[in-house]
């Protein structure tokens, strides 16, 4: 009961916490429809008691340089977990492997501090009984960033104007079954059962899951970086449309000796891969992604991430003068004014890595505010669509 | 005893380092191989004696050394054994002994492998590695591959495999899966902060094995199947079937790590987990 005194003490004040430090709770009642409306259960992480922890967990995001610390609670009435922080080379004591380290029991937390290296990708997950807790679902992605900087790739490498991160894995529904996932615990052998995935997920959706999200966007003449990380248990096979003139520039947080243009780039379990892509032309059309076999090879499921790209999101050019916008940057509230002859139809606000986290569906035709101060600090890009179906983009940021 | 017959082995290859030609015994034997779990299943193996043992298959040669291959087929079938990169081939029928001279002259990893059948042979566990190598300070071995048991029983039994339809049971580094791993000097990784360990790899079977390295990044060396990843730093390298590579480490910390497939199927024996291709290495201050 003290453990959950403490534990709802520092849910209460995680706000308040130091910058670098993360809150993750693991979970063992995960539910997670799938896209022909199965639902199966899961494990994971969450940030909040209240969240059901979703596949894959939150990406957690650093600078390059920060002393981290991330506090991982159990609450999961179940069997132990970790973290492991894979990628990061952090010492023993902290690497989430469990008789080499430590694990984490029901109602107990587990602290894990790293100086955040090399900006990169990486990866984070449990490493208890990992063949089965990884494809219950307690993994996510662990993005380290240059000091003070959104828009390069790192100190002295490439700069871009949007990023991405897909994180991709499969889903076998017969590993999700209560046989499986409550398992015995102990020093023992854990039965699990023949892998045949029929869910193949990029950042946890598949089929029309994965259609129905807004396309990325890219901009024309301009890089955008692609984060791609494979958590799954077969390998992805990448096909780079041409025009996305694709080259790889970074692997398993580091940079390469020399960039690699390819339109082809597979993918295996554990790997991670920096990709700019930047066309010069204005498109619409998709990266199909196979999922291959490691046993055969052969293409066992394939997903499309969709993208279009479009004209630079200058603020000339996505400003025009009868949509005043102010104040930006902003604190709590946002202004629209609408100084032209047709009405607003729609109002949407995207994170930088393209999550929809503000939308409005009324008409529009002079001025409303936006009470916005549910959204964390950082920038984020506004879409105004207008009643012809023009579409304007401003780049807003909030303090 | 498993100590002693790897120092053995040793001892006789490191010997020819002085420019004689000495003559190294192989054998091609088959048998029952013991598993993880306990159970056995037909394999066969290259070895430095008449006994069947499918541990390790790891032969130890110094750049510019001649020596001579007393090769005897102590199995019931003929076998043309071959060391591509080298452009050795030699035919030994069943029961018989053939004498062939090789110079190791180019450094790196090679695959010596049964071509009879191929690739069923081969992958019964006619597959070795050689390394040719002008210093042998911390380096250390790993011949990985996979084994579906019905496969190896069906072989025997004369009936016919679809490779379409590979599903292993069981990984294996130098034939043994964790916790065996561990005893083997060759593949159990130890050093100190500060070496500079190289960790050679062949993989002798089928499927790709996407290796995982906690604790450290490491260099690729040399890869045979993509040359152009030599000197990315990485913490994870997909190995194919039939690739050869070098990596380096020099370790920054003490600790013991895991080393394992990130394919976590693959860290299963029999689909009982975690008694597949999984091992640690440790370093010391």
């Amino acid at each position: 009961m003290r453990k959950l005194g403490v534990l709802l003490f520092i849910l209460a004040v995680q706000g308040a916490l130091a910058q670098s430090t993360t809150l993750l709770i693991a979970r063992n009642i995960g539910k997670k429809i799938l896209d022909d409306g199965t639902e199966i259960r899961t494990f994971g992480y969450a940030t909040k008691l209240s969240e059901n922890p979703d596949i894959p967990g939150p990406t957690l995001i650093y600078e390059q340089g920060d002393s981290v610390i991330i506090d991982m609670w159990n609450v999961s009435q179940g069997a132990p977990h970790t973290i492991h922080l894979h990628g990061l080379d952090v010492n023993q004591q902290n690497d989430g492997v469990p008789h080499l380290s430590f694990d984490v029991e029901h109602m107990d937390h587990g602290l894990y501090r790293f100086k955040a290296p090399h900006p990169g990708t990486y990866l984070y997950h449990c490493h208890v009984v990992s063949a089965i807790h990884v494809q219950a679902g307690m993994y996510g992605m662990l993005i380290i960033k240059p000091k003070g900087s959104d828009h390069i790739t790192w100190e002295g490498g490439y700069t871009f104007s949007r990023d991405y991160n897909f994180l991709l894995s499969e889903i076998d529904t017969n590993w999700h079954t209560d046989e499986h996932l409550l398992h015995p615990l102990g020093h023992v052998k854990i039965k699990v059962p023949p892998y045949n995935p029929t869910y193949f997920l990029v950042n946890g959706l598949s089929g029309s899951q994965l259609k129905s999200e807004n396309k990325k966007m890219f901009e024309r003449n301009e890089n955008t970086f692609l984060r791609l990380a494979n958590i799954g248990y077969y390998a992805n096979k990448y096909v780079f449309p041409d025009q996305l003139n694709a080259t790889v520039i970074s692997s398993d947080g580091r940079p390469l000796p020399e960039t690699l243009i390819s339109d082809t780039l597979t993918i295996f379990p554990g790997e991670r891969y920096g990709v700019l892509v930047n066309s010069s032309t204005l498109d619409d059309d998709s990266i199909p992604i196979e999922y291959l076999n490691l046993n055969t090879l052969s293409a066992e499921g394939t997903e499309y991430i969709r993208y279009q790209v479009v004209e630079e999101l200058s603020a000339n050019t996505f400003s025009p003068a009868w949509l005043q916008v102010f104040p930006n940057p902003f604190t709590s509230s946002l202004k629209l004014r609408n100084l032209g002859n047709e009405d607003i139809r729609n109002i949407a606000i995207y994170t930088l890595s393209g999550q929809l986290v503000y939308t409005d569906a009324a008409k529009y035709n002079s001025s409303v505010v936006l009470q916005l101060g549910h959204l964390a600090a950082g920038s984020y890009l506004m879409q105004v669509t207008t009643e012809s179906g023009n579409e304007i983009r401003r780049k807003l940021h909030k303090f | 005893m498993r100590l002693l017959f790897i120092n053995l082995v040793l001892l006789l290859l490191s010997v020819c380092a002085s420019g004689q030609t000495d003559t190294i015994s192989i054998f091609i034997n088959a048998g029952q191989h013991q598993l993880v779990d306990s159970a056995a299943i037909p394999a066969k193996s290259f070895n430095l004696t008449s006994e069947f043992k499918l541990d390790g298959q790891v032969f130890r040669f110094t750049q510019g050394q001649e020596v001579i291959f007393k090769i005897t087929n102590t199995d019931t079938i003929g076998h043309t054994i071959e060391i591509p990169a080298y452009g050795f081939s030699t035919f030994i029928d069943s029961g018989k002994c053939v004498n062939t001279p090789i110079t190791f002259n180019t450094k790196g990893v090679f695959q010596m492998y049964s071509k009879t059948d191929y690739p069923q042979e081969k992958y019964l566990g006619l597959s070795s590695l050689i390394t040719v190598e002008s210093n042998w300070d911390h380096s250390f071995y790993w011949n990985i591959k996979e084994y579906q048991s019905s496969f190896n029983t069906a072989i025997q039994n004369g009936d016919a495999i679809d490779f379409t339809t590979y599903t292993p049971d069981y990984f294996l580094i130098n034939g043994r899966s964790n916790p065996d791993i561990a005893t083997d000097t060759l593949a159990k990784i130890r050093g100190k902060v500060g070496d500079t360990i190289t960790l050679h790899i062949l993989n002798s079977g089928n499927s790709v094995h996407s290796l995982h390295f906690h604790g450290y990044h490491f260099e690729v060396l040399a890869s045979s199947r993509t040359p152009n990843v030599v000197g990315w730093i990485k913490d994870t390298y997909a190995v194919y079937g039939g690739e050869r590579i070098s990596l380096q480490i020099v370790p920054d910390k003490p600790g013991e790590y895991p080393v394992h497939d990130h394919n976590l199927v693959a860290t299963t024996a029999n689909n009982y987990y975690p008694n597949g291709m999984f091992t640690t290495m440790i370093i010391t201050e």
